[in-house]
């Protein structure tokens, strides 16, 4: 081996040194970047000893940049993101609307109903007395605009959760557009030394970040393209081609077939952000707007049947109470009209005298009767309402601790990442340390060979 | 392989837990400011839907206490009237027995009738007595003072078309009033249309419970009957369902109430009738023995006549109409009673209404108190863990 070869082999050496280092300061820069994978040059000999010859020419070279990185972990965190997605939506959408049933600090509507109760009381005691008449109605008013502050709350949020949706929808189609363009890159690339490795950490941060919005199922393709697909199959990332979807008529669908809603498809699994949405606002919020309306229609209907029975201050037979809304019952629920206008049209009386208040006092009876609901309970008017707030309470309570859970199961996950993947300053700096030994040695061999070089230039003399 | 430990990580770990150190601090704080243990539903589904409960049942329980106090008010006012009513009823009867003895004369027993009158008066004024508005023995009528200074015979009110009627005719009655008891008659149609067409249903007792349903154009009849010799004319016009014609019927006497029970609501699925009808307590209608005013005039008029065999009878008379006002006076008194144990039962479920509510909801402020201590030093750890993170690397070796 020449002398010269000798300063090639140490002028390997220095760049592969340089180049370690490189990979070392960029990995101390990214030491707080979300989703960087640490990278690791790959130092390898290259040269051959040649035995019997001239000795031998072995020197050192950085192969590759390698990305560390579990594949098995990563599979994981996209399928627990999908799941803390869910939950988080969820949990949020519902504290909502446990602020909407917030009784604990009274005024709520169990406090008004007790009221209305009440005041037909007070108007049995006195079915002759206006003023009775007016705290009655005045009581009948206040619950039917607690029920239609209620109603009209629910459907915010039901619309609130529509927006959600749709932004979503915006942001899932910002992830798959990214993905696709990151695939036809990568797939440009390849990645046989590293060249890709940010581009495949964007992508998996990506991933990640797409899985905690919607439930999918992804393979990666022998090119490397990253292909993923809906629970139903169908595919919203091909290689370079993401399929858009959109939101229709307050329902998720693909931009090209408008006309099939993707809800069904979505809502099932309990897995991404927009299922959470889809499933609190097509079955929570829905069930909670039923019972809702069930209740008020009970109400109005038993009230409304009572008081026609009974005779009002005129004399005359009693007619409705309440107003019968066709629909949204809770929403419209109102006092009629004409009873608003002369309260004396209330129907106090179960006889043509106006001190009998008997009516009065079997509608202020109706609380502790038994009222069969369309959910199929059987129950008070107030043990109903009570029911309902517990349900919803439960709903909210189980959601929490599901997102809890789910989160810290997800922090977990991101932790044993991190343990693999992540960076560590203390390494980093060892490893400078290594690598800057390595740099120096290959500097003074340099020295050494000049030296040589300078001894035998002068043999001669 | 030992476990890598990064830095991001260690970042991270010491901020999710501060976080929820703070989270349970934050909540100890809640429950400490707002004196409750249950702040939103989700803290205690089950104990909310309990709460509630409760809340409405001390709701229900304000409710019937202010029931009884008002029935309580009535009986007292009820017993009061009844009592001065037993008090110059015993004047009169003293009147009786003076002026029946050999000693009186006719200008004595004229003097006495004069008295008599005057006594009449006061138990017209009694017996015609308010509380606020409602008068405390007209059953349930309120349009007229129960009692007439003279004895009417009996009589039939115009009928009165109901103000939401569409039928927009005259309406006529006759007949002779023969019932027993003062009436209010209801009649109502059912199915609507010309006189030929129009069916109705009678009720005799103001709409509480209704007869069969007429043959279709029986209204067209002039005079037809309702009941009770009342008599009903419809000269023309048509009729809707619903459309209501009422009349009130008075048997001969002084009373002009009715015999209406008045109810109140005492506990669920529990009321008591707590009115003395002007029936039970002066007339001998109904539940009364004696016509207290008819007694008192005849016996004014037997002082008149100085007619000593009706004087010694109204000694008797004076007797029984005491006995039956004190009767009524003892049923104002065993309700009256029944309300104080009423309110006594109310009160003390009341307490325990509010005792169990304040069980579920309100919070143990002694044992906040020493969680909040705990959480605090929790913080306080937390955050002296936090200011130290990462202040031991390596870099503080490499000099």
């Amino acid at each position: 081996m020449s002398l010269s070869g000798l300063l090639q082999v140490s002028r390997n050496a220095l760049t592969s040194y340089q180049t370690a280092i490189d990979v070392t300061g960029g990995n101390i820069a990214n030491v707080s970047t979300p989703g960087y994978s640490r990278q690791r040059p790959v130092l390898r000999t290259t040269g051959d000893v040649q035995a019997g010859a001239s000795g031998s020419q072995m020197s050192v070279e950085v192969a590759k940049v390698e990305r560390i990185f579990d594949n098995y972990l990563e599979v994981q965190i996209v399928e627990q993101q999908q799941k803390a997605g869910y939950s988080e939506a969820e949990s949020s959408l519902l504290g909502r609307i446990e602020l909407i049933f917030n009784e604990s600090k009274g005024a709520g509507l169990n406090d008004v109903m007790g009221r209305f109760w009440g005041s037909w009381d007070d108007l049995a005691n006195n079915p002759g007395g206006q003023v009775e008449r007016d705290a009655l109605l005045s009581a009948s008013e206040v619950l039917a605009a607690r029920f239609n502050t209620m109603a009209t709350d629910l459907e915010d949020i039901k619309k609130d959760a529509s927006l959600s949706i749709k932004d979503t929808i915006f942001e899932i189609n910002k992830f798959t557009s990214r993905i696709a363009d990151l695939n036809k890159s990568i797939v440009e690339r390849g990645n046989v030394s590293g060249e890709s490795n940010r581009l495949l950490d964007e992508r998996s941060e990506s991933l990640k970040s797409l899985s905690a919005l919607v439930q999918l199922n992804y393979v990666s393709d022998a090119n490397g393209s990253l292909n993923i697909f809906l629970p139903n199959g169908k595919q919203i990332v091909g290689a370079n081609v993401a399929l858009e979807i959109g939101f229709k008529s307050d329902h998720v669908v693909f931009k090209d077939s408008p006309s099939e809603s993707l809800d069904q498809v979505l809502s099932q699994g309990g897995k991404g952000k927009i299922a959470g949405l889809l499933n609190v606002r097509d079955d929570f919020i829905s069930d909670y707007q039923n019972n809702l309306d069930d209740l008020a229609s009970e109400i109005i209907s038993q009230v409304n049947e009572l008081h026609k029975e009974g005779f009002d201050a005129y004399q005359n037979t009693g007619n409705d109470f309440f107003a019968v809304p066709s629909k949204d019952i809770a929403k419209n629920m109102a006092v009629k009209d004409e009873i608003v206008n002369d309260v004396r049209l209330i129907a106090a009386s179960a006889v043509v005298s106006s001190g009998n208040g008997e009516i009065a006092r079997e509608v202020s009876a109706l609380k502790d009767q038994i009222t069969k609901f369309l959910n199929g309970d059987k129950a008070t008017f107030g043990s109903y309402y009570g029911s309902m707030i517990g349900q919803i309470g439960r709903d909210v309570a189980d959601a929490n601790s599901n997102a809890e859970q789910q989160d810290t199961i997800l922090n977990q996950l991101i932790s044993h990442r991190d343990a693999l993947s992540g960076v560590s300053v203390d390494e980093e700096m060892m490893n400078i340390l290594k690598y800057q030994m390595g740099y120096n040695a290959a500097g003074r061999l340099c020295q050494t060979v000049n030296e040589l070089l300078d001894t035998l230039m002068n043999l001669g003399r | 392989m030992s476990i890598r430990i990064t830095d991001n990580a260690q970042f991270n770990s010491v901020v999710k837990n501060l976080f929820s150190v703070r989270k349970e601090y934050q909540d100890v704080m809640e429950k400490i400011s707002s004196q409750k243990n249950i702040n939103k539903i989700s803290d205690d589904a089950l104990g909310v839907t309990r709460v509630l409960g409760y809340k409405q049942t001390n709701q229900a329980i304000g409710q019937y206490q202010r029931n009884v106090d008002n029935t309580s008010s009535w009986l007292s006012a009820t017993e009061g009237k009844l009592s001065n009513a037993n008090d110059i009823l015993i004047q009169a009867r003293e009147l009786a027995v003076s002026q029946a003895t050999a000693t009186a004369n006719a200008d004595t027993r004229k003097i006495t009738a004069q008295k008599v009158q005057a006594i009449m008066d006061e138990m017209r004024s009694l017996a015609n007595s308010k509380l606020g508005d409602r008068y405390l023995f007209a059953g349930s009528r309120g349009d007229v003072a129960p009692f007439t200074p003279e004895e009417g015979l009996a009589t039939i009110d115009d009928p009165i078309a109901g103000g939401a009627n569409s039928y927009i005719g005259d309406v006529g009655q006759s007949g002779t009033y023969t019932g027993e008891t003062n009436k209010s008659y209801v009649l109502k149609i059912t199915t609507g249309g010309d006189q030929t067409a129009a069916k109705y249903i009678i009720s005799s007792d103001g709409g509480k419970t209704w007869g069969d349903e007429s043959a279709a154009g029986a209204i067209a009849d002039p005079n037809f009957p309702i009941g009770d010799g009342i008599e009903m004319t419809f000269p023309d016009g048509t009729f809707a369902a619903d459309d209501v014609f009422y009349v009130n019927a008075c048997a001969a006497g002084y009373y002009q109430g009715n015999d209406d029970a008045l109810d109140v609501s005492i506990n669920k699925n529990s009321s008591v009738n707590y009115n003395i009808t002007g029936e039970e307590a002066f007339t001998d209608k109904g539940d009364g023995k004696i016509d207290i005013f008819k007694a008192l005039k005849s016996f004014k008029d037997a002082l008149d006549n100085n007619d000593t065999n009706g004087i010694s009878a109204a000694i008797g008379d004076m007797k029984t109409a005491q006995d039956q006002i004190n009767l009524c006076t003892a049923k104002c008194g065993s309700r009256a009673n029944r309300m104080e144990m009423v309110k006594n039962n109310l009160s003390e479920l009341e307490l325990n209404m509010t005792s169990l509510i304040s069980a579920t909801e309100d919070a143990d402020i002694a044992e906040l108190a020493t969680t909040f201590s705990m959480k605090e030093v929790a913080l306080q750890a937390a955050y002296e863990v936090a200011s130290r993170i990462s202040s031991n690397t390596i870099l503080n070796f490499l000099k």
